[in-house]
């Protein structure tokens, strides 16, 4: 009797792991059938993903990039998906965290027809090198890091450097006719590197169009800025350079429109969101920032991303959104390329030498996979972000 | 310049003192460090902004309507939480995990009803600015200095020169010998968390209109500060706590001035530490018996 | 009679402190309970006014069932006490010591308090702004009691009152007893100083280890061979 159920057992255990092995083994078949023949009757997906924080601190980005690319998937797969191959997205919440970013990499890494990712947050700087070594490629829309491009040839990056997003708050200033500059930069790396860049740049331009009178550090958050913007008009500021979230520009903003009416505040690019016009009100009216994506663009691929986020979110889309937008487009362009020969090589040179037009422009990347990024100085009028 | 960042400290310094004020009042009459007080600061300016956009009450009513279900709130706290947690003797240690636990629990809730987002608050008192000797000093500013005086004063008044006043400085100094006076101990008890959680309900309200906005993170910070206050004027004393907060305030205006806005966090801890060092029960405190 | 306590049985924690003790305090009397230390007698005290509540038995003021009743509520009924280790309020002056002991009085009673207080004890009244953990041992004493009579208590009960203080003073204070007696304020009596309270007391009770041992008239009390022996010095 007892050895009858060991025999039982020993089966059963023979069956499931054929059965497991028979599941991993059938779509790499057909993946390796597709990528030598580019079979037009083959309908398995081709598989690209998503990764952001959905919940914690950060959830309203990753929120924000899981809406923008299922817009573009839905939009590939209406007109027929890539050679006739319905594209599947996968999305994955990174919570916030940069282990559970990284535990995503390597799940993602272990799929098959599995050809790209757009995204990666909190875990941007720990994923890059592990998706090199398996040749996936990582498109991210919101990495400011100098060094993310750095990790490897397989990481691209859709957003502006520090050096290009300062040099477009610059012209934002510069546009506005204000240039004696008050920088405002948050006490973190970011911030800290950002006012250094800043002092960078200001030297090569020979500093003749603007002046730093005054640089303030500051806590971020909840504070009093009344303090803050005391030093500034008392240095004679006229425009305050933010480089800080919009959780303390807004507040910043509030106090200044009492005590300084007429200073011009430029923020950068992650002001560029509903949430900022929302809460900001009237306060924020007048605010600047360089931005590579207008909402209220006339272009047709602007509105209908826009027309569709809004259906989808309420929200109108903020710039970082746009970019995974982009993306996603470029990544899903690089595998249409090939003829449906899904060859992962081929694809991440077609992403290298792209020439995609995407709602935030010209997406081309330089040699070190940047992305070019052209701003144009934006301000905040009727609740709305228009052109300067 | 030096005025107007004076001015800019005594300002919010006058805010720290009214929080202050709330731990001193509970740790007199209990000698436990009420840690769920940032909470009911948050909850006291959330509470207007509920009056005013939800029960569509005009300004006064809803900050009315605020000081009332705050005051409530405070003495829920005590009620629920730490009557029944005295009445069988348990160790102060446990009565201040309780309230800590609480507070998360209060912040929780605002985060479920509200969102951890910034809100936009009534502006309660802009009316523009003015010249003092050579500074722009928003009124703003002064009326919410003001305010928190009138209240500090009102309290100390209250404190010092009532029945009930006296009442709760009887119960502090000896509460045993409080009950054979004829003293309700455990009415007095939650008047003071009343006392307390309503001034943190103005001192919140007052913050909010001041920064118009509010979010339910908005008592992390000055909570701890007010805290700091309340020991560096020496916790109990009600000069005390007016005293720390002002100092604090002050101090920070003048950091960041002279040091730069992220030295901000870092002065009222500093300053601490240092008070602490020479006058380890601060700097009105006293040894054994403490006076409100 | 103006106070009955019947079996009460006291703990604390496990503690048992009061077992099955019952005594009378009849209207006018001076009652003086002896005993040595930690016999129970601080412990009847706080269970008569509340502070203590007692397992089982019962206690009666006026006719009242006071068992349950809390402290402040006893209070209010016309029971003080002024306590051992006289707990005055230390950073309130004198006069605000008093006015605590006339928290639930009004207006002119109040003043007339004082009036009667301040005639008991002139000290007092020269330091009535003083903070009253200034004052000597003795002056402390004096506000402990006046604070007591402040609210014009039906029953007085004093918790050691001559502890500590100069043999003078003791007699002052034993004096005062008996003139507030004749006031019309009837006074339950701990003494250590076993001889003196049997002295000015009309009756006695003995305590021993949480029991009462003899309960008698104060002269009977006074030539009782084993009370001699063990309070009154042989
Ligand atoms: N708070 C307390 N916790 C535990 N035990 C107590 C407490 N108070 C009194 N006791 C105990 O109860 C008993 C009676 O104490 P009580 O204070 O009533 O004595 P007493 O007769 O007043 O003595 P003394 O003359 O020293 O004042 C003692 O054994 C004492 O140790
Ligand atoms: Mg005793």
């Amino acid at each position: 009797m007892k050895k009858k159920l060991c025999m039982l057992l020993a089966l059963l255990l023979v069956v499931t792991t054929l059965g497991a092995c028979g599941n991993g083994a059938a779509p790499a078949s057909t993946a390796s059938a597709s990528a030598s023949g580019g079979n037009p009757t083959d309908k398995t997906p081709i598989k690209v993903a998503v990764a952001g924080p959905l919940t914690g601190n950060y959830s309203e980005y990753g929120i924000g990039f899981d809406a923008a690319c299922k817009i573009m998937v839905d939009k590939w797969n209406k007109d027929g998906g890539i050679n006739g191959r319905p594209i599947e997205l996968l999305s994955y919440d990174e919570k916030s965290s940069t282990e559970e970013g990284l535990a995503i990499a390597q799940l993602l890494c272990g799929e098959d027809n599995f050809y790209g990712v757009v995204g990666h947050f909190s875990a941007s700087m720990a994923v890059g090198t592990l998706y090199t070594e398996e040749r996936v490629p990582l498109i991210s829309a919101s990495s400011s890091s100098a060094g993310f491009t750095g990790q490897g040839d397989c990481c691209f990056r859709l957003n502006a450097t520090i050096s290009t997003e300062t040099m477009g708050m610059l012209e934002c200033a510069k546009t506005a006719g204000k240039t004696k500059l008050g920088v405002v930069y948050l006490n973190n790396d970011w911030g800290r590197n950002a006012y250094d860049n800043l002092k960078t740049l200001l030297q090569e331009k020979g500093n003749e169009d603007w002046e730093i009178v005054d640089a303030e550090e500051i806590a971020g958050g909840d504070m009093d800025y009344n303090a803050v913007i005391s030093n500034l008009n008392a240095a004679g500021a006229e425009t305050a350079i933010m480089f800080c979230y919009y959780d303390s520009v807004v507040p910043f903003t509030i106090k200044a429109r009492t005590v300084m009416p007429d200073l011009n505040i430029v923020c950068g690019v992650n002001c560029y969101n509903d949430t900022f016009l929302k809460v900001g009100g009237k306060d924020v009216e007048g605010c600047m920032a360089p931005s590579v994506f207008a909402a209220v663009s006339d272009d047709p691929d602007v509105k209908y991303f826009v027309d569709e986020y809004k259906a989808r979110t309420t929200q109108v889309p903020s710039s970082l959104t746009a970019q995974a937008y982009d993306a996603m487009g470029v990544l899903l362009t690089a595998i249409a390329e090939n003829n449906g020969e899904l060859d992962k090589e081929a694809i991440l040179k077609s992403i290298q030498n792209n020439d995609y037009k995407g709602v935030t422009g010209s997406c081309s990347f330089s040699e070190n996979r940047d992305a070019t990024r052209n701003f144009s100085p934006m301000v905040v009028s009727n609740g709305q972000w228009i052109y300067y | 310049m030096f005025v107007e960042q004076l001015i800019n400290g005594l300002a919010i310094g006058t805010i720290y003192a009214l929080v202050a004020v709330g731990y001193s009042l509970v740790f007199g009459i209990l000698r436990l460090v009420n840690f769920t007080h940032s909470s009911v600061y948050t909850l006291g300016a959330f509470m207007v902004y509920v009056g005013v956009e939800y029960l569509h009450l005009n300004i006064f009513l809803a900050i009315l309507f605020s000081l009332v279900t705050t005051g409530f709130a405070g003495v829920m706290i005590d009620k629920m939480g730490l009557e029944p947690l005295r009445k069988k003797g348990a160790s102060k240690i446990s009565a201040m995990i309780t309230t800590i636990g609480l507070s998360y629990i209060i912040i929780n809730c605002l985060n479920i009803a509200f969102g951890s987002q910034i809100i936009r608050f009534p502006d309660l008192f802009n009316y523009g600015t003015f010249k003092l000797l050579g500074a722009t000093i928003a009124w703003q500013q002064v009326i919410i200095g003001a305010v928190a005086l009138i209240l500090l004063v009102a309290l100390s008044i209250f404190i010092n020169r009532t029945r009930i006043g006296l009442a709760m400085r009887a119960v502090q100094q000896e509460p045993s010998a409080a009950a054979i006076n004829g003293i309700n101990v455990n009415m007095i008890i939650s008047l003071t968390f009343f006392l307390g959680a309503a001034s943190a309900a103005i001192a919140g309200t007052l913050i909010a209109s001041y920064n118009q906005y509010l979010r339910s993170s908005m008592g992390d910070i000055v909570g701890l500060k007010a805290f700091a206050a309340a020991v560096l004027g020496g916790i109990g004393s009600l000069p005390g706590s007016v005293l720390g907060g002002l100092i604090i305030g002050v101090s920070e205006s003048m950091a960041v001035y002279k040091l730069g806005g992220s030295y901000i966090d870092m002065v009222a801890f500093s300053l601490l530490f240092l008070v602490l060092l020479i006058r380890p029960y601060g700097i009105l405190g006293r040894k054994g018996s403490t006076k409100v | 009679m103006i106070l009955e306590v019947k079996n009460i049985n006291t703990y604390y924690e496990n503690i048992h402190a009061l077992k099955d003790v019952s005594l009378e305090v009849n209207e006018g009397e001076i009652v003086a309970l002896i005993g040595s230390n930690g016999a129970g007698k601080t412990t009847t005290l706080s269970t008569i006014i509340g502070i203590k509540k007692p397992k089982s038995g019962e206690i009666f003021f006026m006719g009242k069932n006071i068992t349950q009743t809390s402290t402040h509520e006893i209070v209010k009924m016309g029971i003080g006490l002024s306590p051992e280790g006289r707990l005055v309020f230390p950073d309130l002056t004198v006069e605000e010591n008093l006015r605590v002991g006339a928290y639930l009085r009004k207006g002119a009673e109040i003043d007339k308090g004082y009036e009667y207080v301040y005639s008991l004890f002139p000290r007092l009244y020269e330091r009535k702004n003083q903070a009253s953990g200034t004052l000597s041992g003795g002056e402390q004493q004096m506000l402990a009691i006046g604070r007591a009579l402040m609210n014009r208590p039906k029953l007085l009960m004093l918790d050691e009152p001559s502890l500590g203080l100069a043999p003078n003073l003791v007699i002052m204070i034993f004096k005062l007893i008996k003139k507030i007696r004749d006031m019309g304020v009837t006074i339950l009596l701990i003494e250590q100083n076993a001889n003196m309270s049997l002295h000015i007391a009309d009756r006695g009770y003995v305590l021993e280890t949480g029991c009462v041992k003899l309960a008698d008239t104060a002269a009977n009390l006074r030539n009782n061979e084993a009370v001699k022996k063990a309070y009154l010095g042989g």
